[in-house]
């Protein structure tokens, strides 16, 4: 039972917080009290924040300056995560939780760990599906899975994000996401590169947790998918990964990681993004049998949030920050290889 | 009520047995006596090294017809060219074989658009022959979009291997992974625009339902399910070529499979392109 209701102090107040992280929290009442929301655009901090009665302002010093913010959400811009995730814990904030990546390459996130260690400030990383409890599950259950995996397999059809972020909530401030010029290399390169750090990124801590290393991680193929996507094919201590996401006109989201070993097969399918649809549902089979786990009756988002309870309050030790920092070198390296791969590739973009 | 058919089975073996469940589902069309001579129809172990030469001799009988059971990759140049001299119809009841090809072929066919990909993925157990799974693929891929080329291999190990190609003015992945985890299958899928068709198909052993998914605009349609191994579809096709007087092509598209296959790529050196 939780005995302290922890102010939220959010830096950025764009769909995500608005679609993902409001109504996640609206679901933990008792754990923790939106106090304070900030971004660079006041009107629409103000707007957000009058939603779920918080302050508001445009400078992460006026959140940090809050006494009434317990911990911060960072949920900004990928390139400023970890200036605010460090000014978080210099702060002396009792945790932060900082939307994925947390950093934008291996240098800021070593400092950002050494940081974490020096302050004492705990620091969980919003790759939601490490949180989800029917993940969780399967990882308690597969036995010899993670050393045995040969083959891993995540494949991601979507509709676009508006679809799932207009049954969460109303949301103002929706980027434009302008045609993007595919007839240029750099452009088909910066596609599939952003594409694996805003949406493989969500898997790939999942899928290192099937490896035991990525020391020779090589990318062997990488197709920009249109109207947007990739396709993948790396392989990383001899196992072999498929890494395919492509968002289209579908009403019917496909999101699926599989891993296969001679004797085991893991399946996860998970639930969309925005709603929440409860968690996921793994299925480990083995021959005959097949052992089901899932679905728990809420999602990894909101596993994140009462993760970050339990560490802010001492309930639970803190991640461990070679783990995130790991996870982070795994998903840039894998961006920038097949960044190179498809300007190597020059030219080839297929449909869906 | 036509008469049943002499069937010739191979003695023993995992064909013998397998025919022998196929007749006691077809007790009308085909009947069992061992006798060889004109007007019989014969079962070809495809897995026999010597298959093309038992298809051969079948064809010199003369057989009313012949059936291959998932043959595996051989030279068919003669074999072709007896055919051509004497027709007979034979039916290649390849590991993917199952009677709800057509009306997915159709499906398939309605949602395809130049704005697609195409993914087939195979589970089989480990220790098989890659060539021959391949081979059994393309054949899937010819029967649901048409034949496939440009194979080019990604990547390739002892536990599967994944490929690109082209079929039906498509991207085409081609997946195989090696495990007992789970039964053998095949899963097709193209991905539109806005929906796709998903097909899902058992091992030709078993009368499990495949499933054929299609998620359009307004909704999700599944396929009637048809309790019918891959197998006895075979047969029953076999008997209605038999009764129509009509020959296949089965044989001409299992070469062209196969020479697509001896045409592959291998896999690029990557590694140049490896991170430091």
């Amino acid at each position: 039972m939780p005995t302290t209701t922890l102010g939220v102090g959010f830096v950025g107040a764009g769909p995500v917080t608005q679609a993902i992280h409001l109504p996640t929290l609206a679901r933990l009442p008792e754990a923790f009290d939106v106090v304070h929301i900030t971004d660079v655009d006041p009107e629409i901090a103000a707007s957000v924040a009058a939603r779920v009665g918080a302050r508001s302002s445009s400078t992460i010093e006026q959140l940090l300056d809050d006494p009434a913010v317990d911990v911060v959400a960072v949920c900004s811009p990928h390139q400023f995560h970890a200036a605010q995730v460090t000014a978080a814990c210099r702060a002396g904030v009792k945790g932060v939780l900082c939307e994925k990546p947390f950093a934008m390459s291996g240098q800021e996130a070593s400092e950002i760990a050494a940081v974490s260690a020096e302050t004492g400030v705990p620091i969980l990383v919003g790759a939601m599906h490490t949180f989800d409890p029917g993940w969780r599950a399967a990882q308690a259950n597969w036995g010899d899975l993670a050393t045995t995996t040969h083959s891993i397999r995540s494949s991601i059809v979507l509709p676009p994000n508006p679809r799932f972020e207009d049954f969460a909530t109303e949301v103002i401030t929706r980027p434009d996401w302008p045609t993007p010029d595919l007839t240029d290399a750099e452009v088909r390169a910066g596609l599939v590169q952003g594409g694996i750090m805003g949406l493989a990124i969500h898997d790939l801590p999942l899928v290192r947790a099937l490896l035991s290393d990525f020391e020779d991680l090589a990318v062997l193929s990488a197709t920009p998918l249109a109207p947007f996507g990739y396709q993948l094919v790396l392989t990383a201590s001899g196992t072999r990964i498929e890494l395919h996401t492509v968002m289209t006109a579908t009403w019917r989201p496909d999101w699926a990681l599989e891993a296969y070993s001679d004797d085991q097969h893991l399946r996860v399918e998970f639930t969309p993004s925005y709603v929440h649809a409860g968690s996921a549902v793994s299925t480990l089979t083995s021959g005959a049998t097949a052992r089901t786990f899932g679905p728990e009756a809420f999602n990894g988002y909101e596993g994140e949030w009462r993760e970050l309870e339990a560490v802010a309050l001492s309930r639970t030790p803190p991640p461990d920050t070679g783990v995130l920092i790991d996870d982070l070198r795994f998903a840039l390296r894998i961006a920038e290889a097949a960044a190179q791969r498809v300007r190597y590739a020059a030219g080839q973009v297929v449909a869906a | 009520m036509s008469v049943p058919i002499r069937v010739i089975i191979p003695d023993g073996g995992r064909v013998a047995e397998l025919a022998r469940i196929v007749l006691s589902s077809l007790p009308l069309s085909y009947a069992s006596n061992g006798e060889h001579g004109p007007g019989a129809v014969f079962i070809v172990d495809g897995q026999a090294t010597a298959w093309p030469e038992a298809v051969a001799s079948a064809i010199k009988e003369p057989a009313a017809g012949v059936v291959v059971i998932e043959p595996r990759p051989a030279e068919l140049g003669s074999l072709l060219g007896l055919l051509d001299q004497h027709p007979v119809p034979v039916v290649v009841d390849s590991r993917w074989t199952n009677p709800l090809l057509p009306a997915a072929a159709e499906a398939f066919a309605t949602a395809m658009t130049s704005d697609g990909r195409l993914e087939c993925r195979v589970i089989i157990p480990p220790g098989q022959d890659q060539q021959n799974a391949l081979v059994d693929q393309l054949s899937l891929v010819r029967r649901l979009i048409g034949a496939a080329s440009g194979v080019r291999m990604i990547f390739t190990s002892d536990r599967g291997y994944f490929a690109q190609a082209a079929a039906g003015g498509l991207r085409l992945d081609l997946s195989l992974v090696c495990t007992r985890a789970q039964p053998n299958s095949a899963t097709v899928r193209l991905i539109t625009l806005d929906g796709s068709v998903e097909l899902f198909l058992p091992s030709g052993d078993t009368a499990r339902p495949a499933q054929l998914i299609t998620v359009g605009q307004n909704g999700v349609t599944e396929a009637p399910a048809l309790y019918e191994s891959g197998h006895r579809s075979s047969w029953r096709r076999l008997r209605e070529l038999i009764n129509s007087g009509q020959t296949t092509a089965d044989l001409q598209d299992l070469a062209a499979d196969i020479a697509t296959t001896h045409q592959r790529r291998p896999p690029d050196d990557h590694k140049k392109e490896q991170t430091t």
